[in-house]
């Protein structure tokens, strides 16, 4: 199952990129208390609302109208990602990722490779807030337009270790808590 | 054999309609942390482990454990504990040569094994329970394994807390147990578990533990009655004040018997307010 954490994320994102449908700034209103949710959800919710009113009350900005992936025909692969609400703002573009775990923020070179492939020439610079929510830290970084050819170059080498990952022995480890395919594992098999 | 108490199943209440059972995926993950959150509360277990929300007030901070924790690992990896240079050289490394860490390190010094065939530090195995079912899996993490002396001997490093009056009753060891009891057997050795507490001020260290294949099979069967327990669960909380009081979710739990304010920032969301 998908945690509430990241559904609650997925929520207080429609929610924002909902708001940015117009250029402006998000408020209460536009975060309605979700009636679906168990009472400690809702405290969730609620703080994470919070924060995003506080953090962003001076910055408005309407949502960019960027895909969810972006096709790489050499490798025969599409690459999928929504790394967060893309706005274009007063002072250029600006994608908000969204975290809720009450830390101090990462900025993984996942995201700042998603990001530039998915925001491509078009629309870099593009500026990168990966925001907690909950803990009100951010971490922020500019993808620039020459970030992206290198990009494509992250994406040869992370699917060259997927494929042979494919291939490889499976692993026991702490991996094994998130893993999908426990079921049929050859490496828990013998429990069967 | 020897005994293996029976693990707390509060809040385990069965209820027709409206049971959260459907947030469970058919296989239940289990970890040594998150037993040990169901034995504390289910309502707690509910929150963490189930919804995976993040926690509404501070707990105690781990820095310091995981401070400690880098710190063995690191002599351990470039020479050993009663190496003095190297035991220097870690304390540099990691910036924190005082006295208090020195303690430290001798009082794991005085535990660790002189003579090993093998070691491992930091790291974690996984084990699946199928029949009968529930099924679910657990995992354990453990700080090192030391094979000596015909044993496959376990430890886990506590930097602070009090220590269980027996292995044998602590559901953390008991998971620990079961899921690295398979190594253990693959190599023909006795499987022994120790949780090394290493604050001067702990001074009743639980005596090691060697749990024999009755002991495994029992654990087994326990773990599979406790998830067949959280699986039922409507997840009420204990609502204990004095239990509520450390837990790192009193603020939002609906079950509190300790409410506070969230360390979350909380203005009204009410247009009209």
């Amino acid at each position: 199952m998908a945690s509430t954490r990241f559904r609650l994320r997925q929520r207080i994102r429609e929610d924002a990129a909902l708001a940015h449908a117009e250029f402006r700034a998000a408020g209460p209103a536009d975060f309605p208390a979700p009636s679906d949710l168990t009472s400690e959800e809702r405290a969730v919710y609620r703080a994470a609302a919070t924060g995003y009113i506080t953090l962003f009350a001076d910055r408005p900005g309407v949502t960019l109208d960027i895909g969810k992936s972006v096709p790489i025909p050499e490798a025969g692969i599409e690459v999928a990602a929504r790394p967060g609400v893309f706005l274009r703002c007063g002072d250029g573009n600006e994608l908000r990722a969204l975290r809720l775990d009450g830390t101090t923020p990462r900025l993984t070179d996942a995201i700042r490779h998603a990001v530039a492939l998915l925001a491509g020439a078009d629309f870099t610079p593009m500026r990168i807030v990966v925001v907690d929510l909950l803990s009100l830290e951010t971490v922020t970084a500019t993808i620039e337009p020459s970030e992206v050819a290198p990009s494509s170059a992250w994406v040869d080498e992370r699917l060259a270790a997927w494929r042979g990952a494919i291939i490889g022995n499976a692993v026991n480890g702490a991996a094994c808590l998130q893993c999908e395919f426990v079921w049929d594992c050859p490496i828990h098999r013998g429990a069967r | 054999m020897a005994s293996v108490s029976k693990a707390s199943s509060q809040g385990a209440t069965t209820t027709a309609t409206g049971s959260p059972n459907k947030d469970h995926g058919q296989i239940v993950r289990a970890s040594p942390t998150s037993l040990a959150a169901w034995s504390w509360c289910a309502r707690r277990y509910y929150l963490r482990y189930v919804l995976g929300l993040p926690e509404s007030d501070a707990g105690a901070s781990t820095d310091e454990g995981r401070r400690v924790h880098a710190i063995l690992r690191f002599v351990h990896t470039q020479g050993g504990c009663r190496d003095a240079d190297v035991v220097h050289d870690a304390l540099v490394t990691h910036n924190c040569d005082t006295e208090a860490m020195r303690s430290l390190l001798e009082q794991h010094r005085a535990r660790c094994p002189r003579e090993v065939d093998d070691e491992a530090h930091d790291v974690s195995r996984a084990r699946y329970h199928h029949k009968p079912p529930p099924y679910f899996l657990a995992t354990a993490e453990l700080d090192t394994v030391w094979i000596h002396d015909g044993l496959f001997d376990i430890r886990d490093y506590k930097t602070g807390g009090s220590a269980p009056f027996e292995l044998r009753d602590d559901v953390r060891a008991q998971v620990q147990a079961w899921v690295w009891a398979p190594r253990a057997a693959a190599r023909k050795l006795r499987l022994r578990l120790r949780y090394e507490f290493l604050s001067p001020e702990v001074v009743d260290e639980p005596d090691p533990w060697e749990p024999d294949p009755d002991d495994v099979d029992a654990i087994e069967e326990q773990l599979r009655a406790t998830v067949e327990d959280i699986r039922g669960s409507s997840f009420v909380g204990v609502a204990d004040a004095v239990t509520c009081r450390r837990c790192s979710f009193r603020s939002i739990c609906s079950d509190s018997a300790a409410p506070g304010e969230p360390v979350w920032p909380v203005l009204s969301l009410d247009p009209g307010a």
